[in-house]
């Protein structure tokens, strides 16, 4: 058998985009502007305090994006089909309208992003979110999205910055460890956000959406199930690193030296000054550019998607404009509203970025909910239904998330003394 | 007109005005189309009552009364020859075998006839939605009026075909739904539908419908139902296509797939497609069939009508070009079908023939093929191994399919 013809350059890079798996380009985008930021200002902020976040963060991401690569590969369908098709149409319109408004946050957060990343360049955002928001279309639209995700991917190895920076700034590691080991809460408002912020960056509703697609896409099966879990499990732990990093880096530049604040990309540039000096600017000015196009890429076609499915509309990049009117204008829609929203006179960027994530943080116990009702329901996953230790973290992280969520509304009604 | 959002949740009532219920679902007999169950959930848990037992139905009024001395049965699921509307069509994916399309059903319209409530199509369009999110929220005639503005999309219920289904006899109308399509338009069903559903549909169509349409999807397609399919049926499938295309597909598939599926062909089918494997894909042997019709140059035309008279006809497509061998199996020029046609049939065919030597050898490449096609105008192609003979025919078609790919 001689058909295995794998000389020419596409089909070897075919090759090391199929090594990697849906998990592990998830894990990549959700570095995005939304995710630098928030563990930059988490760094700042709180030092090496709220570390410890990061470990049940781990354990639920693994968990819970394990559930969505299970229940694709099992069912073969996406998370909204799912829903649609075992909750009606009533209850997936109202998830739909929720996850739009919060994807449009996160859509604007990843303009804010590259506004920001161009800002340190000293371009302003008149001209990089326009033009950002017409490539992406165009990308998409014109059907060239998958040579630009090989790049993407690549330049994503930008994000190795941050762990070489973190340990060349000689970091406290003895108050690094006991951050990690030793749980505080902060209790007042922008804490409890803070702390909403960081789950809802890591665990982002979106992304769930988003993996269970690529794992339908792909085809996958229950016979290599093994393979696609441990490259779920690996893209979860690469991206909990790297954010692990960027805190340390952002604490041991930043919050040691007495600067708490972060106002602009400048100063979380600061943070990869021991690896880059003078330079710093320009390498984090580059990621994040980087990280903000591809999560700007993903997110209004995932959402458009989504919402698409969920309501029984027609959606895909392979239908014509004329198929499937409803999701070109929801994605063009998605990408102007939220590059408009940036674009509207003294916006914000930080406290958008920032916003989003912690809007994300809200929506993710109710997406939760859904995905475990989901996956026990036996007539639909067979025998791959939850065990008892995934049950008992989904239920646990939506119970806390939930708990989070009122003590953010009831600090919210108190007067911060600080 | 009867919407099936409006009926569900429906309050049950007895002879004497007590609530028993409220409508959870209605069982539909899918020989004939027919309502004959009403599914109630009750106080006890999930019953049933057969529609006959229904003295009133009035969506408009939002009731349902049971005549005196109803008893209700529990309600026990699973008889597969049955369809419930909640459980199985609303909010599913159906197949529109008309427009040839996968769609979500948001609604589902009923009328009654006589004493009966019949299925009479699926609503899909913004209206069936809207119905569907306000039901039971806005009054039904504010609803009705609201809805009649926007655009209904129904599909009678004739053209609907379900992506799951259950029963042999749901499996048996589905095929006969889909066996009307265009296989391209089936292969096009193939490639909106996720992998699960994706089975289910090629388990309902029979050997031939399957080969047809599978011929006819993407590659990535092919591979992924041929992977997932039981290896004899498979095999079954594969066996029906012409050995080209088998070979296509079969080059796609992981190595032990191939040697498994291989194993189970037919011997004279397999030996075909191996032959075939050999070649590199983007060759003049990978894109040739071995299935062709050829006559030999010392027939006359009399005797090569006859023996195209007994051709198989799946060959029917690939015979607007006729080759002619020698004894040995030597290519010795092109017959086109017309000119045979319109010859005296005492005439020896070898006297039609072109004798251009346009043939190719197997292994030459597909720009080849490409540029060999556009320049002399060819419908078929004639390929060649090294030492003349004959070896297979590329088709117009066999180039376009793969030009359109973008190969």
């Amino acid at each position: 058998m001689l058909r295995r013809p794998l000389t020419s350059l596409g089909a070897r890079l075919a090759m090391i985009a199929a090594v990697l798996g849906p998990g592990m380009i998830t894990s990549n985008v959700d570095n995005d502007a939304g995710g630098i930021y928030t563990y930059s200002v988490c760094g700042a902020r709180y030092g090496y305090s709220l570390l410890w976040i990061l470990v049940p963060v781990t354990l639920a991401l693994i968990v819970v994006q394990e559930m969505c690569a299970r229940m694709g590969t099992v069912t073969g369908k996406g998370l909204a089909d799912l829903i649609r098709e075992e909750f009606g149409l009533r209850m997936t319109f109202l998830l739909m309208m929720l996850v739009l408004v919060t994807n449009l946050g996160n859509a604007a957060a990843d303009f804010a992003g590259l506004a920001s990343a161009f800002e340190v360049l000293g371009v302003g955002r008149w001209i990089s979110v326009p033009l950002g928001a017409i490539a992406i279309w165009w990308l998409i639209v014109f059907g060239t999205y998958k040579t630009a995700e090989r790049v993407f991917l690549v330049a994503c190895l930008v994000y190795l910055a941050y762990p070489i920076s973190a340990v060349l700034a000689r970091p406290n590691w003895s108050a690094a460890v006991a951050g990690v080991v030793t749980p505080t809460l902060p209790s007042d408002f922008g804490g409890i956000a803070m702390v909403v912020g960081i789950v809802g960056t890591t665990i982002a509703p979106w992304m769930q959406f988003y993996l269970q697609s690529s794992v339908v896409e792909k085809e996958s099966r229950i016979s290599d199930y093994k393979g696609l879990r441990l490259d779920v499990v690996l893209g979860s732990i690469v991206a909990v690193v790297v954010a692990f990093f960027i805190v340390v880096a952002c604490a041991a530049t930043l919050h040691e030296a007495g600067v708490t604040r972060i106002d602009s990309g400048a100063d979380a540039a600061k943070a990869l000054a021991p690896l880059a000096g003078a330079a710093a600017k320009y390498l984090f000015a580059f990621g994040l550019a980087v990280a903000s196009l591809f999560a700007a890429c993903i997110l209004p076609l995932s959402t458009a998607y989504s919402v698409c499915e969920g309501l029984g509309l027609e959606a895909g990049v392979n239908r014509r404009f004329k198929e499937a009117p409803e999701f070109y204008w929801l994605y063009t829609g998605i990408i102007a509203l939220s590059a408009g929203m940036i674009l509207m006179p003294r916006m914000p960027l930080l406290e958008i970025i920032l916003a989003s994530q912690v809007l994300n943080g809200l929506l993710l116990p109710v997406v939760l909910v859904f995905m475990a009702l989901l996956v026990r329901r036996r007539e639909l996953m067979g025998e791959f239904v939850n065990g008892p230790v995934y049950d008992v973290v989904t239920w646990g992280t939506t119970v806390v998330l939930i708990g989070l969520a009122l003590a953010m509304a009831a600090t919210s009604l108190v007067p911060t003394t600080s | 007109m009867v919407h099936f959002c409006e009926v569900l949740d429906m309050p049950v009532l007895d002879a004497d005005g007590g609530r028993v219920g409220r409508v959870d679902d209605l069982r539909v007999d899918s020989h004939r189309g027919v309502v004959d169950l009403v599914v109630v959930r009750a106080r006890g848990g999930t019953r049933a009552a057969p529609w006959t037992a229904l003295a009133s139905f009035s969506p408009e009024h939002r009731r349902a009364g049971l005549a005196p001395g109803t008893a209700l049965t529990p309600w026990i699921p699973g008889e597969s020859d049955t369809i419930c509307l909640r459980r199985d069509v609303l909010d599913r994916q159906i197949i529109d075998t008309q427009g040839r399309k996968v769609v979500r059903v948001n609604d589902i319209a009923l009328e009654r006839v006589g004493g009966s409530l019949s299925l009479r199509r699926v609503e899909v369009g913004l209206a069936g939605a809207v119905r569907r999110l306000l039901a039971g929220w806005v009054s039904p005639r504010v609803l009705r009026r609201l809805v009649d503005g926007l655009s209904q999309q129904g599909i009678p219920w004739d053209y609907v075909a379900m992506v799951e289904p259950g029963g042999a006899r749901i499996r048996l109308k589905v095929h006969q739904q889909l066996a009307k399509m265009h296989p391209a338009d089936l292969a096009d069903i193939l490639e909106d539908l996720g992998r699960v559903q994706r089975r289910e549909i090629v388990s309902a169509l029979d050997t031939e419908t399957a080969a047809q349409a599978l011929s006819e999807a993407e590659p990535s397609v092919q591979a992924a139902v041929m992977e997932t399919m039981q290896v004899e049926r498979a095999a079954d499938v594969l066996e029906e296509m012409p050995p080209d295309e088998a070979a296509d597909i079969l080059g796609d598939l992981s190595e032990e797939r191939l040697q498994a599926v291989l194993d189970a062909m037919e011997e004279e089918d397999a030996e075909e497609v191996r032959e075939l494997l050999a070649f590199e894909e983007n060759s003049a042997g990978g894109l040739m069939t071995t299935d062709f019709f050829q006559a030999r140059n010392d027939w006359t035309v009399g005797e090569t009508l006859a023996m195209l008279q007994k051709v198989d006809e799946d060959l029917i497509p690939e015979m607007d070009e006729i080759p002619l061998v020698d004894g040995e199996g030597k290519l010795v020029g092109i017959v086109p079908l017309v000119r045979l046609v319109r010859a005296p049939g005492g005439k020896q065919v070898a006297e039609l023939m072109r004798r251009e030597a346009r043939a190719l050898t197997t292994s030459a490449p597909f720009r080849e093929v490409v540029e060999r096609f556009e320049k002399y105008h060819l419908r078929a192609l004639a390929v060649i191994d090294e030492f003349g003979d004959l070896k297979g025919m590329i088709n117009i078609e066999d180039v376009l399919s793969r030009l359109v790919r973008g190969e």
